[in-house]
């Protein structure tokens, strides 16, 4: 009895990172389905969000809620930016072109990063308590936990209902499917790449805002957010459900595996599953349906 | 109402389109004839925006268009049906219609349409719910139409509307083209089938190696010896 408990506490805990691995590959296949570009550089963009967020927080004070909306606006700013100035530019081109445009523009973000802010630790203060409490069957979880998990699905909700339900949610998606056809029923095609990247961005920041707390803060935290690329490719990579789904699958099998394994097992696993997927499955868990039609 | 004088367009390094005029009257059907690679569809893309020409100048209710993006040229009122009916193959019926009418604003007005849009195709209403990738060749033509009509245009461009399509769909295709002109939505029409297409037109162009070789009324084409020839099979 004790540890199917204790393997239910793993799970609460690993359904954590896994919402977050789930809104960053949600962001990543917004923009692959949206402009046909990878972005790598994703990780990145999370983490200067992330910087943001705690300067408004610690340096300026502001209560977390604003922290939040400002962190989300701002970053929506800083993803059309990088949209006009990098991305638009290899549309169409080949992988190779966007792989080195993101390696770039990682770079560059990552140092811009450290430059104006710092390169060292930094401790970002949780939005909710962290203070655990108490659940019957003698499991535990905490204010932050419960914090990450309802925001995290809210978003999810709200960006299903922006996709499915809005004008411009289904110029998007029409967008995707159909770029050419998109122009001529006179759909800006740029300002849909563009809303991508903002709404990536924004996305992003709040995942990252909502679980610097529970890591280190620093310029390496990209590397954690970039295993959120496996939860897309788990999820077929132009799934958004299958986003979700592989970003909490990932999360909680990591956290079982890092609770009974050795630790340098967790290390590797994500990056293995990886290559597990890419050999074996390389349609995803559920993009097998999925066929070309001419 | 539209005027192309002296187009020139460019595929790549291929030249196009050398040096194309005509003239469509507002109310008129006039169909462009010719053969594979002629560039029918190059003028169509051109006209609506979709490539650039390198010379020459388009003209719409005296306005200059050549040059504009895609999106301005829809506003202006011209709906461009793509060769391959490039339809969204994963949105349903009912969300390829709302396309259509994306820069149209007012959802009373719209719902109106589509309406109208069902009584052309009743198929459409029946299916809307459906993803188009799962409706029959015809039917797909019928949405291409359809979802071009709802930003309700003054000007309606068809590329090909009977490619691949059996006899009696096409012969319906027919009867809701002229349909839609009669009320009130000028055609300008591209067929590789010239029986067809001077059949309903008023007005015929004749392109070959993309220039304009014969052009005039419908009845004095189907009289020309050279479209008898080479287009009628006579």
């Amino acid at each position: 009895m004790g540890v199917i408990i204790e393997i239910f506490q793993q799970i609460i805990f690993g359904t954590v990172m896994g919402c977050i691995y789930a809104l960053v590959a949600l962001c990543m296949v917004l923009i692959y389905k949206g402009t046909g570009i990878l972005n790598f550089a994703q990780g990145e963009m999370v983490v200067f969000s992330t910087f943001i967020g705690y300067t408004l927080r610690v340096v300026f004070q502001l209560p977390y809620w604003l922290v939040f909306i400002l962190s989300f606006a701002l970053s929506w700013l800083i993803g059309m930016l990088i949209e006009v100035l990098a991305f638009r530019r290899v549309i169409g081109k080949p992988h190779l072109n966007s792989l080195m445009v993101c390696i770039a523009a990682g770079m560059i973000l990552r140092n811009a990063t450290g430059q104006i802010w710092t390169f060292d630790d930094l401790r970002m203060p949780p939005p909710f308590s962290d203070q655990v409490f108490q659940l019957p069957l003698g499991l535990v979880i905490s204010p932050l936990f419960i914090g990450i998990i309802s925001i995290s699905f809210a978003i999810m909700i709200i960006f299903y209902f922006f996709l499915n339900r809005t004008r411009f949610g289904l110029s998007i998606r029409a967008t995707s499917q159909n770029p050419t056809a998109a122009k001529l029923m006179g759909v800006s095609v740029s300002s849909v790449f563009s809303i991508c990247w903002a709404i990536s961005a924004s996305i992003g920041a709040i995942a990252g805002i909502l679980i610097a707390p529970l890591l280190v803060l620093n310029v390496g935290m990209f590397i954690v957010i970039l295993k959120a690329i496996v939860a897309a490719v788990l999820g077929g990579i132009e799934s958004l459900p299958g986003a979700v789904l592989g970003g909490i699958l990932l999360g909680v099998l990591e956290n079982l595996i890092g609770t009974y394994l050795p630790s340098w097992i967790r290390q590797i696993f994500v990056w293995v599953v990886l290559l597990g997927v890419i050999i074996a499955l390389p349609q995803g868990l559920w993009g097998a349906r999925k066929q070309k039609r001419v | 109402m539209l005027k192309v004088l002296d187009i020139e367009t460019y595929y790549g390094n291929i030249y196009a389109l050398k040096g194309i005029s005509l003239e469509v009257d507002r109310g008129n059907i006039v169909a462009v004839l010719g053969a594979n690679g002629a560039g029918k569809s190059t003028l169509l893309r051109t006209i609506s925006g979709l490539i650039f020409p390198a010379k020459g100048r388009i003209e719409f209710e005296d306005q200059r268009i050549e040059g504009k993006s895609p999106h301005k040229i829809v506003k202006a009122g011209i709906s461009h049906v793509p060769e391959g009916r490039e339809l969204f193959s994963e949105l349903t019926v009912l969300e390829n219609l709302i396309m259509g009418a994306y820069i149209r604003k007012g959802k009373g007005e719209i719902t109106k349409d589509l309406d109208v849009i069902y009584k052309y195709f009743p198929i459409l209403g029946e299916r809307k719910d459906q993803s188009a990738s799962n409706l029959s060749g015809g039917e797909q033509q019928m949405l291409a139409i359809g979802r071009a009509l709802m930003s309700r245009p003054k000007l309606l461009l068809l590329d090909e509307p009977s490619l691949g399509l059996a006899p009696l769909i096409v012969e319906g295709i027919c009867r809701i083209i002229r349909m839609i002109n009669m009320e009130g939505t000028t055609i300008l029409l591209i067929e590789q089938n010239a029986k067809l297409a001077l059949a309903i037109a008023n007005h015929g162009y004749v392109f070959e190696t993309g220039r304009v070789t014969v052009s005039g009324k419908s009845k004095e084409l189907l009289q020309n010896e050279h479209v008898k020839k080479a287009y009628l099979g006579k």
